[in-house]
C-alpha cells in the first residue's frame, strides 16, 4: 500500500516547506503582531491559559522556569546610558512562529511534531515520547515540557477554575512537549462550518484566544492565502514575503521605512508570524 | 576397508608443517589430503598453503543473511515515507 | 626500551596465570561489587522518582532542555570507542602489542555502551513510549522520523553494540575452550562448554575464525566512526550556537578514542595490579599506549582549537558569543578545567619518565576522563544557557541531585558488569599471548626474523 502510494506520488514526499512551485492551496494561517499596539497587559497569555487549558505551575515551578504560557510576554530595556528607559519597557509577545521550514519538526525521533496542509506546526501528544529534541533546536524556546503530571497535580487548576477547562482541548500528561496551536480547535470548527457552507473561512470569522482578548488589537490572524485577509494585507503592505529568508526591502539601497519583520529570519525558518516594530519617540 | 587414524604429535610447528607437506606430495592409497586434521593451540594461517583450500558454504549464508537484512531495512523506510 | 613480553613463558604458564584469575575472588572483591551495587541502587532510586514525579525532578526546564543525561550519554559512548580502536584497527596494522590487552579494552566498549544506552531512556519523558523510536510494522503505518539524528542514534548504537559484543565473543571462543577443558564441574564447566561451541582447534575452525574475526573486525571500524559521528550529528545538524559546528564528527571521535584510551590505562593498572598480570600487561605495552594516549590528545586538541578559531573567524556571532560565554560566563571554571584536564594535563604523557610511572598514570588517566566528561558537559549546557534567543540567556540550572544520582550510579553500573565480566571470562587472551610469544620467540631463534611479518 504504501510502497505504491511511495512510487505514485513521489514529487508529493520531495516537496519541501517553503515551496514556491506548490504554495498552500485553501488555507495558509499567519499572525502579525503591532508591538506598537502592545501594552504589554498580559491579557494574551491570560486567554491562551483558558483556552488551552494550560497548567497554573505556580510560584515555585515558575522560578524554575517550568512554565506553560504558549504565548509569553518578553520585555526588552533600552536604558540606553540613563538609569530608566524614557518610555518603559518594550513588550514582545512570543509564541509558537509555525515555521514553514521548521527546526523542531526534522528533529522528532518520531515524527511527533509535523508540518499541516494549512501550514500549521501542529503537535501530536500521544506520539510524543519527550525526547525533548524539538525544545532543544527551537531557536525561540517556543516549546514548553511537561515537567510533572500537571492533571493530576493540586493546585494546578483549584476549585472551581477546573470548572472552566476547555473541553475542546485535551489536558497534558507528563512528558510530553506542548505549545502554541493557532488555537487549531477553534480553526477546525471553522473550517468544518465553512465547508457545511460550501466556501472558505471568511477573515475575521475565526480568532485565536490571544486576539480575541487583545484591548488594544495588536494581533490580527488570518489566512493568508485570502486576498481579502488582513493579515495577508499587513504582510504586503510591509513588504514581508513569507517564502524568503532576507525581505527584498531590506536589500535597497534605502531602506524601506518599513516596520514589518520576522525574527530570526536568517536561520531559514520562515516563521508564519510578522512583527510589526515598535516605533520610539528616540528612533525618530 | 577399514577405517584407520593416525594421531601424531608434534613438537615443533615447523615438524608438522613439513609432515603435512610430505603427505602432501605423497600419493597414498585412500588418503586424501582433505582428510587430516591439524590441531593446534594457536592459530598458523601460513599452514593454510600446505592445506590448500577447503570448501566453506557458511560465507554464503551469511551473504544472504545481510542481502535480506539491507533489502528489509530498504522497504521499512521506503515504506515509512509514504 | 624492555621487551613487550619475555619470549620464554612457558604456554601451561599462561593458562596457569589466565586461569587463576578466574577463581574465587578475595574479599575485597564481593565488598567492591557491593559498593557497586548500592551505587545502582542510588540510580534506580532517582530513576523510579523521575518515572513516578516527572522529568521536572532532575531540575531541568523549558530552556535547558536537555542536561547530565546526554553529556554522560556521549561520556559513555565515547568511551567504548578505544576497545574498538585496539582490537580492530591494531588488530589490522599487525600491532602484535594490543594482544594482551585487547580483551578487557573490547568487554570495556561493550559495557560503556551498555551504560550509553541506559542514558537515552532515562532522558525521555515518556519512558514507556521508547518503541515508538523503533520501525515496526503497525496498522497506522506510522513510523519513526528518518531524518532526526536520535533515530540515526538508535541505529547506530544497536548495531555498535550487537557488533561489538559479537566481536568480543568471537574472539573469546578459542579461550573458552581453554576453560572448558580446564575445569572439571559447576556451573562453569556448562557455561564454557556451551559458549565454546565445540572448539577443538583444528585447521578449519582457525581458518573460519580467522576470516570471521577479520571480517567483523573489518566491519566494525567504519561503524566505530560513524556511530560517534552520528552522535555528534545530534548537535552539528541542529541549530543551536555552540552546536552548529561542521567538524564535530571528528573532534567527536577524537574526542571518543582519547577518554576511551585514557579509560584503558586505568582498567590496565587495576587488572595488572589485581590479577598480577605484570607478566602480560608490561611496562613498554603501558608505554605505546600512553604514547597513543598522548597522540589522540594532541588530536582531540587541535580539533578543539580548529573549532575555536572556525567560530572566532566564521561570521556568525551567535555561534562567537556562545563561545565567549563558555570562556567567561558561569561555566568558565569548568570549561578552563576541561582545557586544562583534557589539554595541558596529557602533555605531561610526553616525558618518558612518567610514560611508565604507573601511580602517576593512573591518577592522571582518571583525570584525563574528567576532562572529558566536562568536555561533553561543556558542549550540552552553554548552548541552553545562551542560544540564539535572548528570553533563555538569564536562566540558571544546576542539575538536581537526581541527575547527578543516576551519573552516579551509571559507574556502579559499568563497575559491577566488568567485576562480573573479569571472573567469569578471562581478562587477557591466552591464545593469542601464545601467538606472542611463538612469534617472537620464532623471531628470536631465526635472525632476522623470516616467519612474516608477525
Amino acid at each position: 500500500m504504501s510502497i505504491t502510494n511511495l512510487l505514485e506520488n513521489w514529487s508529493d514526499f520531495r516537496q519541501q516547506h517553503p515551496s514556491d512551485d506548490r504554495p498552500h492551496r485553501e488555507y495558509k494561517w499567519a499572525m502579525s503582531i503591532d508591538l506598537d499596539s502592545c501594552t504589554g497587559c498580559n491579557a494574551c497569555s491570560v486567554a491562551c491559559y483558558a483556552e488551552n487549558n494550560l497548567p497554573v505551575v505556580g510560584k515555585e515551578k515558575f522560578a524554575h522556569g517550568h512554565s506553560h504560557h504558549w504565548i509569553r510576554i518578553e520585555r526588552y530595556w533600552d536604558n540606553d546610558g540613563r538609569e530608566f528607559a524614557d518610555q518603559g519597557a518594550q513588550f514582545l509577545p512570543m509564541l509558537c512562529q509555525h515555521c514553514e521550514s521548521a527546526p523542531c519538526e526534522t528533529v522528532c525521533p518520531v515524527g511527533a511534531t509535523n508540518h499541516t496542509a494549512d501550514g500549521l506546526n501542529s503537535q501530536v501528544y500521544n506520539r510524543c515520547v519527550g525526547s525533548r529534541y524539538c525544545n532543544a533546536n527551537c531557536p525561540y524556546k517556543a516549546r514548553y515540557f511537561n515537567w510533572y503530571d500537571y492533571p493530576t497535580t493540586d493546585n494546578v487548576w483549584p476549585e472551581p477554575m477546573n470548572q472552566q477547562l476547555n473541553p475542546d482541548v485535551t489536558v497534558r500528561g507528563k512528558g510530553v512537549m506542548e505549545k502554541c496551536t493557532f488555537c487549531v480547535q477553534r480553526l477546525t470548527v471553522a473550517k468544518s462550518n465553512a465547508r457545511s457552507a460550501g466556501r472558505s473561512v471568511l477573515d475575521g470569522e475565526v480568532q485565536t484566544a490571544c486576539q480575541q482578548v487583545c484591548p488594544t488589537g495588536a494581533i490580527s490572524f488570518g489566512n493568508l492565502v485570502d486576498p481579502l485577509a488582513k493579515v495577508g494585507k499587513q504582510w504586503m503592505t510591509q513588504q514581508v514575503e513569507l517564502n524568503k529568508d532576507k525581505q527584498a526591502k531590506n536589500a535597497e539601497e534605502k531602506a524601506v521605512k518599513l516596520r514589518g519583520y520576522r525574527i530570526l529570519e536568517e536561520l531559514r525558518t520562515y516563521p508564519s508570524v510578522m512583527y510589526l516594530e515598535q516605533l520610539r519617540e528616540s528612533a525618530i | 576397508m577399514s577405517k584407520r587414524h593416525l594421531l601424531a604429535l608434534f613438537n615443533d610447528f615447523d615438524e608438522a608443517v613439513a609432515a603435512i607437506a610430505e603427505l602432501r606430495g605423497s600419493n597414498i592409497k585412500g588418503f586424501d589430503i582433505d582428510d587430516m586434521i591439524l590441531k593446534s593451540p594457536i592459530e598458523h594461517p601460513e599452514v593454510e598453503e600446505v592445506l590448500g583450500d577447503k570448501p566453506v558454504n557458511v560465507q554464503w549464508f551469511t551473504l544472504v543473511g545481510a542481502c535480506m537484512g539491507g533489502l528489509l531495512a530498504f522497504f521499512l523506510v521506503a515504506s515509512a515515507q509514504a | 626500551m624492555g621487551k613487550d613480553i619475555r619470549e620464554d613463558i612457558a604456554w601451561a604458564q599462561i593458562n596457569k596465570d589466565v586461569l587463576k584469575s578466574l577463581e574465587s575472588p578475595r574479599r575485597m572483591y564481593w565488598v567492591i561489587l557491593f559498593i557497586a551495587i548500592a551505587m545502582i541502587g542510588v540510580a534506580v532510586g532517582s530513576e523510579v522518582y523521575q518515572y513516578q514525579t516527572g522529568m521536572g525532578v532532575s531540575n531541568k526546564n523549558n530552556s535547558h532542555v536537555w542536561g547530565l543525561y546526554i553529556a554522560t550519554f556521549i561520556f559513555w559512548i565515547g568511551m567504548s570507542h578505544s576497545g574498538t580502536l585496539l582490537s580492530a584497527i591494531l588488530h589490522l596494522m599487525h600491532a602484535d602489542w594490543r594482544k594482551p590487552i585487547y580483551r578487557f579494552a573490547e568487554a570495556m566498549t561493550t559495557f560503556s555502551l551498555m551504560t550509553a544506552g541506559l542514558f537515552v531512556l532515562v532522558h525521555l519523558g515518556r519512558l514507556w513510549m521508547v518503541y515508538y523510536v523503533m520501525p515496526y510494522p503497525n496498522e497506522r503505518w506510522v513510523w519513526p522520523n528518518f531524518q532526526s539524528p536520535l533515530v540515526w542514534d538508535m541505529f547506530a548504537i544497536a548495531t555498535y553494540l550487537s557488533s561489538s559484543v559479537l566481536f568480543l565473543y568471537v574472539g573469546m571462543i578459542p579461550d573458552l575452550a581453554i576453560c572448558r577443558d580446564n575445569i572439571h564441574a559447576g556451573w562453569r564447566k556448562k557455561l564454557y562448554t556451551v559458549m565454546s561451541l565445540g572448539w577443538e582447534g583444528t585447521d578449519r575452525q582457525w581458518r573460519n575464525f580467522r576470516i570471521t574475526y577479520l571480517t567483523i573486525a573489518c566491519f566494525l571500524i567504519p561503524l566505530a566512526v560513524s556511530v560517534h559521528s552520528i552522535v555528534a550529528s545530534d548537535f552539528a545538524m541542529s541549530n543551536m550556537p555552540g552546536w552548529h559546528v561542521t567538524s564535530f564528527p571528528p573532534y567527536f571521535v577524537a574526542g571518543a578514542l582519547y577518554s576511551g584510551c585514557a579509560a584503558i590505562i586505568t582498567l590496565f593498572i587495576i587488572l595488572r595490579y589485581v590479577f598480577k598480570f605484570e607478566e602480560y600487561m608490561t611496562l613498554p605495552i603501558m608505554k605505546k599506549l600512553v604514547r597513543l594516549t598522548f597522540a589522540i590528545a594532541m588530536v582531540w586538541t587541535y580539533l578543539n582549537l580548529i573549532e575555536f578559531a572556525s567560530v572566532w573567524y566564521g561570521h556568525d556571532q551567535t555561534a562567537k558569543d556562545q563561545l565567549i560565554f563558555k570562556a567567561t560566563g558561569p561555566y568558565a571554571p569548568f570549561f578552563w578545567a576541561m582545557i586544562f584536564f583534557g589539554s595541558i594535563l596529557p602533555l605531561m604523557l610526553a616525558f618518558k619518565r612518567f610514560q611508565t610511572h604507573l601511580p602517576i598514570l593512573f591518577v592522571v588517566s582518571i583525570l584525563l576522563n574528567v576532562g572529558m566528561w566536562l568536555e561533553r558537559w561543556m558542549i550540552i549546557a552553554p548552548s541552553f544557557a545562551h542560544g540564539h534567543y535572548p528570553w533563555t540567556w538569564d536562566h540558571d540550572q544546576w542539575p538536581s541531585l537526581v541527575q547527578w544520582g543516576i551519573v552516579f550510579g551509571s559507574f556502579g553500573w559499568f563497575t559491577l558488569l566488568f567485576m562480573v565480566f573479569c571472573k567469569v571470562f578471562p581478562s587477557v587472551s591466552m591464545y593469542e599471548v601464545k601467538e606472542m610469544v611463538y612469534h617472537r620467540s620464532l623471531a628470536l631463534k631465526h635472525k632476522p626474523a623470516v616467519k612474516g611479518d608477525y
